[in-house]
């Protein structure tokens, strides 16, 4: 009997702590004003000379403003420059600085431009200063900013849009973990593995306010966690979620799913220095062996538009739609090319990021499609510091797949592929190519969309890899947030959510 | 007192030697820090000189002896991942862990104990099957899967307790359950067996015969026997969770030390790889030492010896 009260007592004293967690959990509802967004690392560093990773420029785009930011559309509009002219040599840009306040209280002065625009272009301080080599000088005059060109640079204005050409205060420092800029949020904290806080800037130059007061960015590294996460209501928004998981989300009523261009181009690099893939047969055989619709459907389940060359159809004015037919799927082409060459049982092996789970299947459903033509593909997965170390930078492998992300201007995308070029990872080499990248940083307009034009052409038919798919961004919110902008670069928008009932 | 030097300079040589294995064994991987911060953006000029600045082109050996320089000095360095300093950012996840070890470990005790000794005392019964069943299905889980299963519950369906993150302990009920289930299954058994082998004494028979309550010949004379064992599992088990617990933290996106190092090795960011796992060590060669003294007050003859 007594045992039986006992027994009755605990059993009342844990269903008490739990009612008791339930009413706790039901009265910290969240804050109206307050939005949390799933991240799934930490940024690097908020100091723009130094940050170079993905995770903090879709973040920092709140925070730093540059002199010129990008749209949705990825046009290049004023942001801390009212507007701007450009000389009929293409090498100065003038630009009008607006009356604008850094978080600090202090004015925008030309002085903090040129520190900043200055710093960003010196290699012993930026990470990012191959960017901004074209630059030839910057200065001030009254409000006023000029930068001369060395020679015309047309994706200067894009490259301006960058992390790494914000405008901060010229005497700030530590702003690697306490950044300071003029955008529509300030940074409040930021406690590594957790989240990253912001707050609404009221002085914003626009005079707009936003309708998120409070902004969390919460890391979760777990995809699966995250999905639970927002299905519970702990967070409103998943930028990027991946394809795999959208079973999970599409069902539930009180979430959304909004897909667009990543502009992310997944490719199938190919060693153009390797001895066998040199012969442009056997790089022309590989891609005629690839199966694009198989692997979209496979690898990312569905989510995702097929591309033919180095560009995604995000960037619509420079994307060439007519290069399907070039080296089309045709497995019997595949293998006569390659008994042309001379080979008929190749062995290659394939090298995956271990990290990027979408290249890794991709990676293994190319390895089928190729082993159907002839080629025996081994494949090797292996962890990304090792893939940066050896694939990427010693250039030492065979086949890889990875994904580039995508810019504004088509230049510093394609660039990539000059012969010369260190990023050059797929070691392409195509003196055509080469003198078009030149020309088209020369020209504009209609003139320059052309020349990438022919440029993406060459890079589907000499093969420098086989492009294979632009993945889909899966953004999923709650279903009474609106607003959310998709950018063709990294950014979370914040400033452009609201909620409405 | 020679006990407690002696004790001492196994400490400092041990803490030494896990210090050098870390710090070799990271730079044999493949790339450097300076490799990872630029990623496929990078070019060689700006790697030579962001390697210059990183410190990571000089010659192993001369950073191991600056690291343990300024290490013998309390300065553990600055993270080249996160900008600021190692000890801070251990720190900082260090409650966390500690915590989490704890609640596991106490939440294991608490379910094995009483469940090991119901079916040691009611052997051949159903009750003795079902324990076993579900200790067997309990050993069986990954407690990942668990976690997922448990968030699935106490979050989506019930909506109790937080899915994910840290705000306070309460944040800690589910991951610490995940990890203590399948332990509490495995110490069930341990604390089983030991019962049975305690319970099958001379002792025992003498408390009988003595007649001494059923009671207090259970939990007095035979589970003091049995706690020996069961203690320093118990103990193994705490230090394991106190290195971090990987990959829980990375389904509950807890703040703690385990996701901070995988972090750290990621990125190649040895100073704060080797703080991590410096404090890790200092603080499992504690555990250690506490638990020698709990296994000498519990077993007369360790005091003796």
């Amino acid at each position: 009997m007594r045992k039986n009260v006992k027994f009755a007592a605990v059993i009342a004293a844990v269903l008490g702590v739990l009612v008791g967690l339930s009413i706790f959990n039901h009265s910290i509802s969240t804050n109206e004003r307050e939005i949390s967004i799933a991240v799934p690392t930490d940024p690097d560093s908020f100091d723009p000379t130094y940050s170079v990773a993905a995770a903090t420029a879709e973040i920092a785009f709140n925070i730093y403003e540059g002199l010129v930011k990008s749209t949705p559309d990825g046009q290049v509009v004023g942001a801390l420059a009212s507007h701007w002219e450009i000389d009929s040599s293409l090498t100065k840009y003038t630009f009008f600085l607006r009356e604008a306040y850094f978080h600090n209280g202090k004015l925008v002065t030309p002085d903090d431009v040129v520190n900043s625009i200055n710093r960003a272009r010196d290699p012993k301080i930026s990470q990012r200063a191959s960017r901004y080599q074209a630059i030839k000088d910057v200065y001030a005059d009254e409000d006023r900013i000029i930068i001369v060109l060395k020679e015309p640079y047309a994706p200067l204005l894009y490259e301006l849009t960058e992390l790494s050409a914000v405008i901060y205060p010229k005497d700030a420092d530590g702003l690697a973990n306490k950044p300071i800029g003029t955008g529509p949020y300030k940074f409040v904290e930021w406690r590594p593995n957790q989240y990253i806080k912001l707050t609404r800037y009221a002085e914003h130059w626009s005079k707009q306010s936003p309708y998120y007061k409070d902004v969390y960015f919460r890391i979760m590294p777990d995809t699966n966690t995250v999905v639970l996460s927002i299905k519970t209501g702990v967070i409103d928004l998943i930028p990027r979620l991946e394809a795999d998981y959208l079973h999970q989300v599409e069902s539930d009523a009180k979430l959304k799913v909004q897909s667009a261009p990543m502009n992310l181009v997944q490719i199938l690099a190919v060693n153009n220095a390797h001895p066998v893939l040199k012969d442009k047969r056997v790089r022309q055989a590989i891609a005629m062996a690839i199966d694009r619709d198989e692997i979209i459907y496979g690898a990312a389940w569905g989510q995702g538009d097929k591309i033919f060359s180095g560009l995604s159809p995000a960037m619509p004015e420079f994307f060439h739609n007519q290069l399907e037919e070039v080296l089309p799927y045709n497995p019997d082409q595949a293998q006569q090319l390659l008994s042309e060459a001379g080979y008929s049982d190749l062995e290659l092996t394939i090298d995956l990021p271990s990290a990027y789970p979408l290249h890794v299947q991709t990676g293994e459903i190319i390895a089928d499609q190729l082993s159907r033509v002839g080629i025996n593909v081994n494949i090797q997965i292996i962890e990304w510091g090792t893939w940066l170390e050896r694939v990427y930078n010693q250039r030492d492998y065979e086949l890889t797949v990875t994904g580039l992300t995508g810019k504004l201007d088509p230049h510093t995308i394609l660039s990539r592929y000059v012969s010369t070029e260190p990023k050059n990872f797929t070691n392409f080499n195509n003196p055509e190519f080469d003198q078009l990248i030149k020309q088209g940083v020369g020209v504009l307009a209609a003139e320059r969309t052309q020349i990438y034009k022919k440029a993406q052409e060459i890079l589907t038919e000499d093969v420098a890899g086989v492009f294979i798919m632009d993945p889909k961004q899966l953004t999923v919110t709650k279903n009474d947030i609106y607003g959310w902008q998709n950018y063709p670069v990294y950014v979370i928008d914040v400033a452009s959510l609201y909620k409405h009932k | 007192m020679k006990y407690v030097i002696q004790k001492l300079t196994s400490f400092v040589f041990t803490l030494l030697l896990i210090s050098i294995i870390t710090f070799f064994s990271l730079n044999i991987l493949p790339g450097d820090s300076a490799v990872l911060i630029l990623g496929t953006e990078g070019d060689p000029m700006q790697l030579d000189i962001l390697r210059e600045q990183l410190g990571v082109n000089q010659h192993p050996v001369l950073r191991y002896c600056k690291w343990l320089f300024h290490m013998i000095k309390g300065d553990l360095g600055v993270s080249v991942r996160y900008g600021v300093d190692v000890a801070s950012l251990v720190l900082d996840a260090l409650p966390v862990t500690l915590l989490l070890a704890i609640m596991a470990v106490g939440l294991a005790l608490a379910i094995s104990v009483p469940l090991g000794v119901s079916c040691a005392v009611k052997q051949g019964t159903l009750l003795e099957s079902a324990g076993l069943i579900i200790t067997e299905l309990g050993m069986a889980i990954p407690a990942f899967w668990l976690g997922i299963l448990l968030i699935n519950l106490f979050s989506l369906k019930l909506n109790w307790l937080p899915p994910a993150g840290y705000t306070s302990i309460i944040s800690l009920i589910l991951p610490a359950c995940a990890l203590a289930i399948p332990r509490a299954a495995m110490l069930t058994r341990v604390v089983r067996s030991n019962m049975l082998a305690a319970l099958q004494q001379n002792y025992m028979r003498t408390a009988r015969s003595k007649g001494l309550p059923q009671k207090t010949i259970l939990y007095k004379h035979a589970l003091k026997n049995a706690s020996i064992t069961v203690c320093s599992v118990a103990g193994i088990h705490l230090t394991q969770l106190l290195g971090g617990t990987i990959v829980i933290e990375q389904v509950f996106s807890l703040p703690g030390v385990g996701q901070l190092l995988l972090n750290a090795v990621l990125h190649r960011d040895l100073p704060l790889v080797q703080g991590i796992v410096m404090i890790a060590a200092c603080l499992i060669l504690l555990v250690n030492l506490i638990f020698d003294l709990v296994l000498a007050v519990l077993d007369p003859r360790i005091r003796f010896e």
